[in-house]
């Protein structure tokens, strides 16, 4: 019976009788993007995490000592080195500095630039870096949010940090972090280790945390072992955990949003039903004149779930690309706050394109099927209607 | 507990399982009015309003099982995402096995779509048969289906519920044995002898349709089932992977894989749909031959990795 | 072959009162007959109508068409009878206004096997004995009275039933348009239809072409 002239019938009662849909469709259409949009950003965040945490250290480790986290002593670098398995053992130099004019942080980061690595890696950020000419004076690199807010209080071209041993250390700005990466590097300041110890008055002997790599990850759980018998006052941090706790802290700020969701969707579908419930004498003549002339009542049923799946469909593909226009062209205002957190900078960040199946095929399952539930039964109660006393 | 019950997909798994079950609990509501007033041959007003309830429930249940076959679908990709926050969990095998639920649920959950389906198959023929031969049965069939729908929703709680994020569980190859050994297989039978019983029991369920042999299919059929099961994890799922340890049910599902697994299984379980149809149902006769096309489909699809692999590379693994 | 045996119906309003629209009919009509049941308003002639055309049951009773029962079948099969063997005509104009003529007649195809080329000769051929061909792409609102039960009658016949079922159909047509419609009756008994016209207007009275009048009064035939 699915035959072309079925779905032509189908299509013209749902066009001829659109003004019937109209108001369904439209708050259908606003449900279905805002919860797409909700998870356009919270994938895209994620991606962006994630691929972040690909280049993060197998494992990190903090001096922690009373519940307080301590700068860790070099010595140990030495010590980790010896334990097979680990490839690479490194200290780290970085932390916050309280910039006065706009009482916000800022992040500094001291970068070895002995390593290759980490050479190589700057200079994919930053275009024709010149290494030498970076480290002929104090020189910085700094993100966006770090540049706005200096331009604001017209450092221009340098910026007098004040270390806690009250002199003034003058560093002069080379360049800027790349746009695409301010999720992370919005508030960052990137400088040589060494200048970066001497503001952040790190001792020497002594450095913020050790990074190691572990590049079989079938070892990682003995590494941890060794690592943990170590040192009594130390914390470990896995790259695992901190995938997992990301995971889960999304999961957890979009439970709270599936919450709110499903609130507003429960409703949505009562106030559907009650729509749907509503006989008018349009439904009635229409159910009568398709029984007198033959139709049985299942093809009139499924007519009336076929034209509401359409106009649910209909919604869903439209509130789709509504939400893809809304995060990705323009980047999703007030909602991007929401997710992100006021923090102390404008997070000028733009999602990066991508569609996950995945999410489409929830917020099908979210809303057309719930959807399609909620009219089954008044669907049923109009198909049902007898023909002869519309038919007097 | 919780941090699974967080997870997106299985939040949503569970909210789209239980509006579903609510639609069938006004199912059986309207199901158990008619059961307790249906008289076959009165032509009273009273009758007639029985009869068109009646067409609620066939609705109901015939857009429930959409939506199950959805779900099954959706479940499986939920078991594989939360592998990522399962230690120890590499693919939906190691999370199946987290708890003695998981296995239970999967299974209860194919049982009941093909029950559904057969269900289907028993009110089509009822509907157009004159004076509704099978009203009552379909009605006590779709209790009985309901009341395994109410288990497999619980033991979906259980099992999401009961799956720790802590302790790790255990991969596919420690679950499945990487280690050729052969008490896993049934009857310890050694692979080859496993092989050589699947292709014949192929056989045998061809010529048990061909020639209508009822109970013989029906039998066969359900042992086939447990021999295609082995089959398949032991065997040809290695050709999938081109490794002899990797012997998984679940990995065959994946993208990796061009999602062959969901061809092979959907096969199956069609053949299987048509060969119980075609023995439980006097009238549905037809299915015979619909059998046999989708057995025979079900083998070309399982040897085909198998055929493909020897061809290019001259040996087996 | 029509044959109706001891056809009863009761509408129970509540337990203490109900209506006996129909008692005791028992009337049979040969194929390519035309009836004409007269009775006025309230009479019963629209549910024994109903009941042949299998949109109403009967609380007891039995309507054979060609030897069969349609009393006790599904709905699956009843639809199929009114389908392929009945063609309504009623005084209401039951069309859907906003769509097209056309549109309207070809309901009662929609859901069967014949392909759209197929269809759209039996559209032709039922607009053209409707004499509606002209209006094929209007919409129904736009049409007059006389039109609009022209493509009634159109939407009737397009699956060229053997019964046709006529429920006042003159009703709210002025004297010109009914003279039509008398024509387009004498035509469908030209093509050896079934008629069953239930009526009060004297312009059926003395018809040529009718070949049985039953009075219907208070539910009974007399």
């Amino acid at each position: 019976m699915l035959n072309s002239k079925y779905i032509n019938f189908l299509f013209l009662l749902l066009i001829t009788y659109r003004k019937k849909h109209i108001s369904i469709f439209i708050i259908s259409v606003i449900i279905v993007a805002l919860v797409t949009s909700i998870l356009f950003i919270s994938s895209a965040i994620q991606k962006d995490i994630n691929t972040t945490l690909q280049s993060q250290a197998d494992f990190t480790i903090q001096r922690y000592k009373a519940g307080k986290v301590l700068n860790t002593p070099q010595s140990w670098i030495d010590e980790f080195l010896q334990i097979d398995g680990i490839s690479k053992v490194q200290g780290r130099i970085y932390g916050m500095h309280f910039y006065e004019p706009a009482e916000t942080y800022f992040m500094i980061v001291g970068i070895d630039f002995f390593d290759d690595n980490v050479v190589k890696t700057l200079q994919t950020l930053i275009d024709n870096i010149d290494i030498d000419k970076f480290l002929s004076r104090d020189n910085m690199i700094i993100g966006s949010g770090v540049k706005k807010f200096l331009d604001e209080y017209a450092y221009k071209d340098y910026y007098n940090f004040r270390p806690p041993d009250r002199s003034i250390k003058k560093v002069y700005i080379y360049g800027t972090l790349p746009k695409q990466s301010n999720i992370v590097s919005s508030d960052m300041i990137i400088m040589d280790i060494d200048l970066a110890r001497k503001i952040l008055g790190v001792e020497d002997g002594y450095v913020t945390d050790i990074i190691i790599e572990v590049p079989n990850p079938k070892e990682a759980p003995m590494i941890r072992t060794k690592l943990t018998i170590s040192h009594f006052d130390m914390r470990i941090i896995e790259k695992e955990d901190i995938k997992r706790y990301y995971k889960n802290l999304f999961n957890y700020k979009g439970g709270v949003f599936l919450i709110l969701y499903t609130i507003v969707l429960v409703t949505f579908l009562l106030i559907l039903y009650q729509r749907y419930s509503m006989i008018s004498n349009i439904d009635s003549k229409e159910i009568a004149i398709l029984r007198s002339v033959g139709w049985k009542i299942n093809s009139i049923i499924w007519l009336k779930i076929s034209e509401n799946f359409i106009v649910a469909f209909s919604a869903y593909l439209v509130g789709v690309i509504t939400a893809y226009i809304y995060v990705f062209i323009l980047n999703a205002p007030l909602l991007k706050e929401i997710f992100l957190g006021h923090n102390n900078l404008s997070q000028d960040i733009t999602f990066s394109q991508q569609i996950n199946t995945t999410d489409l095929g929830i917020v099908f399952l979210l809303f057309v099927i719930p959807f399609i539930i909620a009219i089954i039964i008044p669907v049923w109660h109009k198909s049902i209607i007898e023909p002869t006393e519309v038919m007097r | 507990m919780s941090d699974i019950l967080l997870s997106h997909e299985v939040s949503i798994n569970l909210f789209v399982e239980s509006l579903v079950f609510l639609l069938l609990v006004v199912a059986l509501f309207h199901t158990i009015i008619i059961l307790k007033n249906y008289q076959k041959n009165s032509t009273t007003e009273y009758q007639y309003k029985l009869e068109k309830r009646s067409y609620l429930v066939v609705t109901i249940i015939s857009f429930a099982l959409i939506v199950k076959i959805i779900l099954l679908v959706f479940f499986t990709y939920t078991l594989n995402e939360l592998s990522n926050i399962i230690p120890g969990a590499m693919c939906a095998a190691g999370v199946i096995k987290a708890n003695t639920y998981g296995e239970k649920v999967l299974i209860l959950k194919i049982i009941i779509i093909m029950l559904t389906l057969l269900w289907i198959t028993l009110n089509q023929q009822d509907q157009i048969s004159k004076n509704y031969p099978f009203f009552k049965q379909k009605m006590y069939f779709f209790v009985a289906i309901f009341i395994l729908i109410t288990v497999e929703l619980s033991l979906e709680i259980l099992f999401l519920t009961n799956i720790s994020t802590q302790t790790p569980v255990l991969c596919c190859s420690t679950i499945y044995k990487a280690v050729d050994d052969t008490r896993a297989l049934p009857f310890n039978l050694s692979i080859l002898q496993l092989i050589t019983l699947f292709y014949l029991l192929y056989l045998l369920l061809i010529i048990f349709a061909y020639l209508k042999k009822r109970v013989m299919l029906f039998t066969f059929c359900l042992f086939y089932i447990y021999i295609t099961y082995y089959a398949v994890v032991y065997f040809f799922s290695t050709y999938v992977y081109e490794l002899p340890t990797h012997k998984c049910p679940f990995c065959i599902l994946q993208s990796d894989y061009y999602y062959i697994g969901y061809f092979i299984f959907t096969s199956l379980f069609i053949a299987t749909f048509y060969a119980l149809s075609a023995t439980i149902y006097k009238f549905a006769n037809k299915n015979f031959n619909k059998a046999i096309i989708w057995y025979t489909l079900f083998v070309i699809i399982c040897s085909f990795p198998f055929i493909f692999y020897i061809l290019k590379n001259g040996v087996v693994l | 072959m029509i044959i109706i045996k001891n056809l009863y119906k009761e509408f129970s309003q509540d337990t203490t009162q109900s209506f006996h629209a129909l008692k005791d009919i028992n009337l049979s009509i040969n194929d390519g007959e035309c009836l004409i049941l007269n009775g006025v308003s309230g009479s019963g002639k629209s549910t024994l109508l109903s009941i042949i055309g299998a949109i109403m049951k009967p609380t007891s009773g039995s309507v054979e068409i060609d030897g069969e029962n349609i009393v006790s079948l599904s709905d699956f099969h009843t639809s199929n009878y009114r389908n392929t063997k009945i063609g309504f005509v009623t005084q209401s104009f039951h069309l859907f206004d906003e769509l097209s003529v056309k549109d309207n007649i070809s309901i009662p195809l929609i859901i069967t096997d014949l392909s759209n080329d197929e269809m759209d000769e039996y559209i032709k051929h039922a607009m053209k004995i409707a004499n509606i061909s002209h209006k094929s792409n209007q919409k129904v609102k736009t049409l007059s009275g006389g039109e609009k039960q022209r493509c009634i009658i159109a939407r009737a016949l397009v699956n060229d039933p053997q019964i046709i079922l006529c429920d006042e159909p003159t009703a709210n047509l002025d004297y010109t348009n009914s003279i039509k419609f008398i024509d387009i009756i004498k035509k469908l008994k030209e093509m050896k239809k079934t008629l069953i016209i239930a009526t009060h207007d004297p312009l059926f009275n003395n018809l040529a072409c009718a070949d049985k009048t039953l009075n219907i009064k208070e539910g009974s035939l007399e």
